[in-house]
């Protein structure tokens, strides 16, 4: 068997010669799908597998490493063994993977120009990612789930889907800097609560008081694990008439407070509950000493949903009382008619990463919604070119080591939002995003009919004991929490 | 087993499988829609039933109304809803909705049961059913609104057995190649070429590569019809939507007509009278509500009757409706025979059930 084995990669260089008499050699790059040439990849990833146009109908690939080892594939598209994907990556990384493609179309063999995809120094050591999957632009009555997947297989597992609690709309999920020991998510709908879980115990929690509008939605954990900032908005979801736009999601209002999970009281502070104003997405910096927000005055809304523009703020935090100190306006993005979202400081305290579009808080719908860094040492921002597309960029988040990070594009086709990863150096220079890997890329990105949004990576994989929400979600047995006084 | 054992073997098994077969093509015979309906939704006749189970008479009607109107076969549509009146929200949205198609809304609406507003649009909200969330989407892309007949169209693909149904895959690409969002077009044909061969016929001619002049032209009158400027309204503002079709294109009679019959249907004379233009439009039944209208407001006169197109006979039809309704002090028992397919009927004695 062994002597079997050793004699596959001659005989697959002897059927490779074998077509060579009747190959046909184009300088051009191969159209694979998804695009994964020039891009930067972590070695340990899931393996790059691509497809070729449809009307190839087989494949064959050669991968060489520049730091040495080798892998073949044929096919009917280019599926990679994990094993000997991660050993390549592994070994290569730091330098080049060289990519031979040849493909069959009609009974004759085309092989393109060669190209190069490079492995990155930088690690990857997250378990993977979560997201929601959910129909493009539609944030109720539909089916909700949200899911984790292995980031170095293409394992997919549920943590929750809405089939399991129905009519409840489920919200951000948010772990405490990719750690998924604490953890929270919201439910919107008739049951609406808070879940939170830390380390082995959960609550469910009624973040609604009579001081403020409801529960509360999107959050940011402190990175001591002991508070967490949520913004309080009940959504809306319009339509926008012409064929420049489709959807509009705002919020009818929008208040910040600051939650204590040893007690679960709220800091609600009038300063971030203004009436004529909106707060929204809350992200501390890893110092746990500075809170970034977004603020905009409020309009009527729908009818003047185009004119809220964030700016973006921060307030000085004490994690031993709690108290916030002063409030400052980092980039009055409003003056110049943009508006931002979504402040994500990276976990190393180096950059600062958000969204900005023309107007509203939810970028996703926003064509023109791209990703900006800011250096938090000079306070010098940019667009990110590198990974910026003529589509909404958007829900971008940090690995936990501050070297890769992830947003979602509806680069794709327009409508549907697909996962992309990109690496950044200490210089703050950004890779070709890759699509999130899948075993047959086109069967499954080209067939699916969800949008995958609100992505993290998580460390390690989230345990979540699925069975006991659904019984939890309608017990309505809900810890109420109260005002700081 | 002895030879006359398997003999009666064979006739017993025989007889079996007649029977069974017999069953499935007298079910085939009694309900051909249900089969049509299963196939729109892309799942065999057998998941049909174990899904949705066995179709009585009248969801059959129904169910038959649902294919015709997507084949756009309006009038097959219109004769299946004269078949009986179903009293059903989505019998009656099919049944309004053939009329709308062949011109003649207002001149029937009264023909029918109307339950009120949700007989010209099914709601889509938490409470509403998979089924009528999957039909709501007919109207408005008829109608020209692209951006919620391609939301009802993903909800019905999402909610629908297998997630392949060609009823909304073809829909959800049709309302992108009218946006012109053709790339978002193409991931729905592509996946209708591993549906049927008609699906894969369909979809090879709606690549716009391959549009033939027809096709070209369907497309170009239904963008003909969408507003070419953005603004933006919330999930409940159906009349505001259709006074934003018809601000774009004044000659879509079809919005039009669905505006003042939502009017009337809701019994907001005052939003009808707003919205009528007698140059556009003109109907039996928009006379019977001008005639309340005038009648509360003191407009009983010559020149507003010549300018609503208001006939004498209508007029005094009217008269003698009143006459009734006051001699009977607004009891509507001697109105019912005459004046039961009447606005005014409608509008004084229908009684709106909210929790239908």
């Amino acid at each position: 068997m062994k002597r079997l084995l050793s004699l596959l990669p001659i005989l697959a260089l002897f059927l490779t010669g074998a077509c060579s008499g009747s190959t046909d050699y184009s300088e051009e790059l191969p159209a694979i799908y998804p695009d994964y040439i020039g891009v930067t990849i972590p070695a340990g990833i899931a393996p790059l597998n691509f497809n070729l146009p449809e009307e190839y109908d087989r494949v064959f690939v050669q991968v060489t490493g520049s730091k040495g080892g080798a892998l073949k594939t044929r096919g009917r598209w280019a599926s990679f063994p994990i094993k000997a994907w991660h050993k390549l990556t592994q070994q290569n990384a730091g330098g080049t993977l060289h990519f031979t493609v040849l493909g069959k179309k009609d009974g004759r063999w085309t092989q393109w120009r060669d190209f190069i995809i490079y492995v990155s120094e930088a690690p990857l050591t997250d378990y993977g990612i979560t997201y929601r999957k959910i129909a493009p632009g539609y944030t109720t009555y539909s089916t909700i789930g949200i899911y984790q997947r292995n980031i170095h297989t293409f394992k997919e597992d549920p943590i929750i889907e809405s089939t399991l609690t129905p009519g409840q709309c489920m919200n951000c999920h948010t772990a405490n800097a990719t750690d998924p020991s604490q953890y929270l998510f919201h439910l919107r709908g008739q049951h609406g609560t808070t879940y939170i879980q830390q380390d082995d115990r959960h609550e469910w929690v009624t973040t609604k008081t009579d001081s403020t509008l409801g529960n509360v939605a999107y959050c940011y954990w402190h990175p001591d694990g002991r508070w967490f900032a949520g913004s309080i908005n009940p959504v809306r979801q319009s339509f926008w008439t012409g064929d420049q736009r489709t959807i509009e999601v705002f919020d009818l209002a929008s208040d910040l407070v600051i939650v204590d999970t040893d007690d679960y009281s709220l800091i609600v502070d009038p300063r971030l509950t203004e009436k004529d104003y909106l707060e929204s997405s809350p992200a501390f910096t890893p110092d746990g000493k500075t809170l970034y927000y977004c603020k905009a005055k409020a309009y009527e809304v729908p009818r003047y949903v185009d004119s809220i523009r964030y700016d973006l703020m921060r307030v000085s935090f004490d994690p031993e009382t709690g108290r916030l100190g002063e409030i400052e306006t980092v980039i009055p993005a409003s003056r110049d008619s943009h508006s931002i979202a979504f402040p994500r400081p990276s976990y190393d305290g180096r950059w600062l990463m958000y969204n900005q579009a023309d107007f509203g808080v939810f970028p996703i719908s926003h064509k023109e919604a791209d990703l900006w860094l800011m250096d938090l040492s000079t306070g010098e921002t940019r667009p990110i070119d590198e990974v910026n597309s003529p589509f909404s960029e958007s829900f971008h988040n940090w690995s936990s080591n501050s070297r890769w990070f992830l947003f979602s594009s509806r680069r794709a086709d327009g409508l549907y939002v697909q996962i992309y990863v990109a690496s950044i150096d200490e210089n703050g220079h950004c890779t070709k995003p890759f699509v999130l890997p899948q075993k047959n890329p086109r069967k499954l990105y080209h067939g699916t009919l969800y949008s995958y949004n609100a992505p993290d990576f998580t460390k390690t994989k989230v345990h979540f004991d699925t069975r006991g929400v659904y019984r939890e979600v309608f017990s309505d047995k809900r810890i109420q929490a109260t005002v700081k006084p | 087993m002895s030879r006359k054992g398997r003999r009666i073997l064979w006739i017993v098994l025989a007889a079996v499988l007649f029977a069974a077969v017999g069953s499935q093509c007298a079910f085939l015979l009694r309900h051909p829609y249900f089969r049509k309906y299963a196939a729109l939704n892309g799942i065999s006749l057998r998941e049909a039933r174990d899904v949705w189970g066995k179709p009585d008479r009248d969801a059959e009607q129904i169910l038959g109304m649902i294919v015709e109107a997507d084949a756009e076969n309006w009038e097959k549509v219109s004769e299946l809803a004269a078949r009986k009146d179903l009293r059903s929200e989505v019998g009656t949205y099919y049944y309004n909705l053939s009329n709308a198609m062949l011109g003649r809304l207002p001149d029937r609406l009264m023909d029918y049961y109307q339950p009120f507003e949700r007989g010209l649009f099914l709601p889509v909200g938490p409470s509403s059913t998979p089924f009528k969330i999957a039909c709501a989407g007919d109207v408005w892309f008829q109608l020209g609104y692209m951006p919620l007949a391609e939301r009802d169209a993903m909800l019905g693909l999402l909610f629908s057995p297998e997630h392949n149904g060609s009823r909304y895959l073809r829909r959800l690409a049709e309302t992108n190649l009218v946006t012109g969002e053709h790339e978002a077009a193409a991931k729905y044909l592509r996946m209708l070429l591993n549906g049927s061969r008609a699906d894969r016929k369909w979809a090879r001619a709606c690549f716009p590569e391959n549009w033939s002049q027809p096709y070209r032209l369907r497309i170009a009158e239904k963008r003909n019809l969408m507003p070419q400027f953005d603004l933006v309204h919330g999930m409940d503002q159906t009349p505001l939507i259709l006074r934003i079709l018809l601000s774009a294109n004044q000659t879509n009679r079809m919005a039009l007509d669905y505006l003042l019959c939502y009017d009337l249907l809701t019994k907001d004379i005052d939003a009808f009278v707003g919205d009528f233009d007698p140059s556009l439009t003109r109907s039996p039944l928009y006379e019977e509500a001008m005639l309340i209208f005038l009648a509360a407001k003191g407009g009983m006169n010559a020149e507003n009757f010549a300018h609503y197109h208001i006939s004498e006979a209508s007029f005094q039809r009217f008269n003698r409706f009143v006459t009734i309704y006051k001699r009977d002090g607004g009891s509507g028992r001697n109105l019912t025979e005459e004046f039961g397919k009447s606005y005014w009927y409608y509008y004084y004695y229908a009684v709106k059930n909210e929790t239908k």
